[in-house]
């Protein structure tokens, strides 16, 4: 495959996900059941999860800075470095929202949103898995960006897990009060 | 401070916070939250309770 077969493939594969996201953005506009719902309360939350990961994202960059003027080298790429802590800030949204019971809308379920996690996580677990085998994420010395997939991969695992607890566990608690 | 009006007006009605909360259309945790008084509800909110519970806002929400 020559230079410009793969640009042509590359715009291909970029030209059909950007129908298919702008499809399924005004199917969600349209059809309610696509579209999250959340009461008062959730909302009051999910703004409050969302300033911790603004902030969180802004430490994250700052930190980073601060390690790039006193010279210390991170052993990563620039992009994976930048998905990092695009992802803490993901996990400490996704964190604050469910534990507060404002992840999930009074439209969705527990089941459905574990599922789209799994099915996620298996299509980055193949890639990193293949990774692995094929020699590993380290190039001389430097974390590659192929190890995004296990990025990903672990912040699902992190938000399922929470997402489990909270509600297998901790609500069964809640539900136990409201018979007293 | 727990809101036990609301609670006690609930349960003379015979219903869960579950169904509470589909009558008001917010989320069963939103209804525990404003039994528990970790959540101060909107006035449109308090109004949808009052109408699903048969009562008036001074009923559940006016502190004497």
């Amino acid at each position: 495959m020559n230079t410009l077969n793969v640009v042509l493939f590359i715009l291909l594969v970029v030209g059909v996900s950007a129908l298919v996201t702008i499809a399924l953005i005004m199917l969600s506009r349209t059809n309610h059941s696509l579209k999250g719902e959340y009461d008062e309360r959730q909302q009051l939350m999910k703004g409050k999860a969302f300033r911790a990961a603004f902030f969180t994202g802004l430490g994250y960059s700052l930190l980073v800075f601060l390690l790039d003027i006193v010279g210390c080298k991170i052993p990563m790429e620039t992009g994976l470095l930048v998905l990092t802590g695009g992802m803490i800030s993901l996990v400490v949204y996704v964190t604050i929202a469910i534990m507060n019971d404002a992840y999930i809308g009074l439209n969705e379920k527990l089941g459905s949103t574990l599922g789209l996690f799994a099915v996620c996580g298996v299509m980055n677990i193949i890639p990193a898995i293949t990774n692995i085998r094929s020699g590993g994420f380290v190039k001389n010395g430097v974390l590659t960006n192929s190890f995004a997939n296990v990025i990903i991969f672990a912040m699902l695992f992190i938000i399922s897990a929470v997402l489990v607890i909270k509600h297998c566990v901790m609500n069964r608690g809640e539900e136990s009060d409201e018979e007293s | 401070m727990k809101n036990l009006k609301v609670k006690a007006a609930r349960a003379g009605k015979d219903l869960s916070q579950d169904d509470l909360a589909k009558i008001c259309q917010v989320s069963r945790q939103t209804i525990n939250a404003i039994e528990k008084g970790d959540y101060n509800p909107s006035i449109k909110l308090c109004i949808a309770i009052c109408k699903a519970l048969d009562k008036t806002l001074d009923d559940l929400f006016w502190e004497e």
